[in-house]
């Protein structure tokens, strides 16, 4: 076949054993499997420092290893004289006997071990596209590549589904945003106001514990039940997933006689992120500073804000009360490298016993487009502030091989 | 020629020593901590086991608990202003550390209470000291979870996953109540009634016996609360803490005087112990805080419950005239001693740097209230400030609070006793004279006398309530008080503060948005509520009924 230089077909299985957790650490104790006795802190008694012994942590002797199995079917052709290169891959990877700590009743009264508690699968796919060609002197390459997976939490060994700010249930991603949803901020219109007294009382459901504290400007939380109050156990539900969806990237060099070009573009197509805490949010803890764009906070003059009102020590319009109003768009498009470079003609250089010189510039994170938060990196997708960013770095160089 | 012989000798070696890998090869023993197998074999081990169970011992946290009544405020949000008010729900963190805390605690208890007889060739009474002060402290925190909750899972042997009773249902308050009060009846005939030194803090015969007093008053069982008081007082050993000087004998006891390592307080009969440079808190520091404002700030309905000198309450009293009051000062005159050594009153010294005066220097005698926030000395909500439990020389350190938290003391016995005889209609002046006015002789108070309470018109039962209230500010135990009282209405009021009037004019720009009541004081929270019966109790939290649904709610939460 003169059309096609290369094909083949890639079927792979393994059967992993994996001693780290779902959360990517090992074991936290060092014998989970053994209940010990370990010194703790006490009261002064006799009027010196003293120190107890107790059991901390509950162990749990049955303790295995996880197990990941993983299939893997993938195509490699290569068309049109080696110029187009499609490469396509799909697997399931399945990790069986997950270590996870299955949140227990605190009537148990200590720390709870890691479980063998439930199966998780990674689905997903992969695909690569490649051209390289030459049109005289002008050689070009370009690379594209898009993958996706999907977490999926299969199963939890029958313990029941730990519901917090991430949840671990059974259909959903591992560790999947839960929470409020929210209806924006509220407006005055959104109020009755007592005639005599001046009182404001909202017309949308809140939350018991905020009575008599909501006001114009507060987060408007959704009533999902409809019973006309917001609770915790019965209002909130799953608004997001940490895990990146279609991740892409391109790749390209370009050169042409003496000059060279490269760039790297990478990206996500979708995800989900959070910037909690003094990241986000001001007034609500002490040493809570404000930011530029709290500026953009309600005022009865600025209805249309960002922010919500200004409130001190009061995080009921947080992302302490988790909710899709503060849940941040991780998608993004970033330039991560970009390079051109000039090999200087090896006759003027031979003198100097000089055997290649390039001079270059490259550039790193020169451009990102994303619509999260501003000051953070879509590539961390939660995170309080105290993370450092990712720098833009711009190096000029020279390489030199000496004969 | 060599080379298939070394291969095969290194066949050999790993065969060997696969082969002599047993079941067992990697299952090694901890090297970094010592494994049950190995414990509850000496008195030692026993000791630790035991110091370990103290941790759960409350300390400072004891104090915060006045946030819950009406005799202090912090205004900035806190979980126990929040209780306070009644605005929560529970999902307040503050629900499910204490839930979570007490049932650590008590599975400590309990490993110690099933495994400790496993130790041979001990002594009985070490022994059965061992076991009064773990059964002690178990009862200690099944106290406190069935007063914040009522019903609580009643567990007393270790659990583990798996175990039915993790997710078993809530034990009746009565039945949790009973438990206690047994556990306590134990505790009190194995432990000893004193200690050695080197032993000091440990829980007593005493203790058991006063909590025991104090768990049964709190469920209306006044016979056994009446019997638990007198058997303290039997013991002959406790009495009031005193230096002589009525003027200083009550607040010296909440200073470092009064730690019990330093052998003069007799009459502590429960405390946290804390040392300097090993373990310290803030206490003194947060009543006045010399760059922020005050965490605790004494409310006006605790300034007014202080009687007069001549026994007579401020509505009553020749002593007192509010419509004649021109100036802050004027409300600290001819009141019970007792109001001086616990709200930091004019002329006093104190540790919060710059007062209200008109200067913004530091000054050691404390003048006036100071409401603006300069970072330049303490700032309080509502005017006042406590001395009591302030330490100034620890005011200006942060953290570093080496004074004992008292959790329980013989005042608190007397107290009980006279209590408990009055609601069995049982209360003489005898009584009175061995109970509370005790307390008023250490002060140098009017005593308290049937005869003359009649005359003006008093009710005895409501006096009773207020002495507790007035001995025992600022140790926590207002909101039980009133939990058992159910005087819930009290928390529903608005928490004011002194009269706005008495501010000078250069300080009135900070004061401005405060609103005031028809007689001019300063209203610094309002919007308030409690239920009957609903916030006679906590919810159970989020967390813990999200992980067991059988655990139900309490009345007016579900």
């Amino acid at each position: 076949m003169r059309w096609l230089n290369e094909g083949k077909l890639r079927v792979s299985y393994g059967d992993l054993g994996n001693q780290y957790g779902a959360d990517g650490t090992a074991y936290s104790e060092w014998y989970p499997y053994q209940q010990v006795v370990t010194g703790v802190s006490t009261m002064p008694i006799g009027n010196v420092q003293t120190r107890g012994l107790a059991q901390t942590n509950l162990a749990n002797p049955l303790l295995r290893w996880e197990k990941v199995n993983m299939l893997n079917l993938g195509v490699d052709f290569a068309f049109l004289n080696n110029r187009l290169s499609v490469t396509a891959d799909w697997f399931n990877k399945r990790t069986i006997d997950i270590q996870l700590k299955v949140p227990q009743p605190d009537v148990l009264g200590l720390e709870v071990p890691d479980q063998n508690a439930g199966n998780v699968s990674n689905k997903g796919w992969e695909i690569s596209l490649g051209w390289n060609d030459h049109i005289q002197d002008f050689t070009y390459g370009l690379t594209a590549q898009l993958s996706d997976v999907r977490n999926r939490v299969e199963d939890l060994g029958g313990a029941p589904p730990v519901l917090d700010n991430r949840i671990r249930q059974v259909g959903y991603p591992i560790d999947a945003f839960y929470g409020y949803r929210t209806d924006g901020l509220a407006q005055e219109a959104d109020f009755t106001k007592d005639a005599t007294t001046g009182a404001l009382t909202p017309k949308f459901a809140i939350f018991d514990a905020d009575l008599g504290k909501v006001a114009p400007g507060d987060l408007k939380y959704r009533d999902l039940n409809g019973d006309g109050k917001i609770t915790a156990d019965k209002d909130r539900e799953v608004i997001g997933n940490a895990f990146p969806r279609y991740t892409y990237s391109l790749r390209g060099n370009m050169g042409w006689k003496n000059i060279d070009f490269s760039f790297f573009l990478q990206g996500v197509g979708k995800g989900n992120g959070y910037v909690g805490s003094i990241g986000i949010h001001t007034f609500q803890a002490y040493g809570s500073y404000p930011q530029e764009v709290h500026r953009d906070h309600w005022t009865p003059e600025n209805t249309d804000a960002w922010y919500p009102r200004f409130t001190f020590l009061d995080t009921r319009n947080t992302t302490a009360r988790q909710s899709d109003y503060w849940l941040q768009n991780a998608a993004y498009l970033r330039l991560k490298n970009i390079q051109i470079g000039y090999t200087l003609p090896s006759r003027w250089l031979s003198k100097a016993r000089i055997q290649r010189l390039r001079a270059y510039v490259s550039a790193d994170n020169l451009l990102t487009k994303t619509k999260f938060f501003y000051a953070y990196d879509p590539e961390t997708v939660t995170t309080s502030g105290g993370e450092y960013p990712q720098i833009k770095t711009v190096v000029f160089g020279i390489n030199v091989n000496f004969k | 020629m060599h080379r298939p012989y070394i291969l095969f000798g290194i066949l050999v070696i790993l065969a060997s020593s696969i082969a002599g890998c047993t079941k067992d090869f990697l299952n090694r023993s901890a090297l970094d901590a010592i494994t049950s197998e190995q414990f509850w074999k000496t008195e030692a081990q026993l000791k630790l086991a035991v110091n370990g169970c103290y941790d759960y011992l409350k300390g400072k946290n004891v104090v915060d608990m006045e946030n819950l009544g009406d005799n202090t405020i912090y205004p900035p949000l806190s979980d126990y202003l929040n209780i306070s008010t009644g605005n929560y729900d529970f999902t307040l963190g503050t629900l499910n550390s204490e839930w979570v805390n007490q049932y650590k605690g008590i599975r400590r208890c309990n490993h110690f209470l099933e495994n400790y007889k496993k130790a041979q060739g001990i002594k009985d009474a070490t022994m059965n000291q061992y076991a009064g002060e773990v059964r002690f402290l178990r009862a200690f925190l099944y106290s406190y979870l069935s007063f914040f909750f009522g019903d609580v899972p009643l567990v007393t042997n270790t659990l583990n996953i798996g175990d039915e009773q993790v997710y078993g249902p809530r034990t009746p308050r009565a039945t949790v109540v009973d438990f206690i009060l047994q556990q306590l009846d134990s505790a009190a005939v194995e432990l000893p009634v004193s200690y050695g030194a080197a032993d000091l803090g440990r829980i007593t015969k005493g203790a058991a016996l006063g909590w025991k007093s104090r768990v049964a008053l709190f469920y209306g069982r006044y016979d056994v609360a009446e019997a638990a008081a007198k058997a303290v007082m039997d013991l002959n050993q406790y009495q009031l803490y005193s230096n002589g000087n009525t003027a200083t004998s009550y607040n010296e006891l909440f200073t470092q005087k009064g730690k019990l390592a330093g052998g003069a307080n007799k009459e502590t009969m429960l405390a946290r112990l804390y040392l300097l440079n090993v373990s310290m808190h803030n206490m003194s520091r947060e009543a006045q805080v010399p760059d922020q404002t005050a965490r605790f700030n004494p409310t006006k309905s605790l300034v007014d419950a202080y009687l007069c000198t001549d026994g007579m309450p401020v509505e009553k009293s020749p002593l007192y005239n509010e419509a004649a009051q021109t100036a802050y000062g004027d409300v600290f005159k001819n009141r019970d001693p007792r109001m001086q050594q616990t709200i930091l009153t004019p002329g006093a010294r104190w540790g919060g740097k710059d007062d209200g005066d008109a200067d913004a220097n530091p000054a050691d005698i404390y003048n006036l209230p100071k409401f603006n926030s300069d970072k330049k000395g303490c700032v309080t909500a509502t005017g006042y400030y406590f001395t009591k439990y302030v330490d100034i020389a620890a005011v200006a350190t942060y953290n570093k609070d080496p004074n004992d938290i008292h959790i329980m003391r013989y005042a608190e016995v007397l107290l009980n006793y006279a209590e408990a005889r009055e609601m069995q209609g049982k209360l003489t002046q005898a009584d009175l004279d061995i109970s509370i006015n005790l307390l008023r002789d250490r002060v140098g108070m009017h005593h308290m006398i049937i005869s003359e309470l009649n005359n003006w018109g008093m009710d005895l039962r409501e006096e009773i309530r207020r002495e507790r209230r007035i001995e025992l500010a600022l140790e926590g135990q207002r909101y039980f008080d009133l939990l058992r009282w159910k005087k819930g209405a009290l928390l529903a009021q608005d928490v004011k503060g002194m009269k706005k009037a008495f501010i000078p004019d250069y300080m009135q720009p900070y004061v401005a948005a405060v609103p005031v009541d028809a007689g001019g004081y300063m209203i610094i929270n309002s919007n308030r509520r409690f239920a009957d019966p609903k916030n006679y109790l906590w919810p159970i939290p989020l967390t813990q009924v999200q992980r067991n649904i059988d655990l139900g709610q309490n009345p007016g939460w579900e």
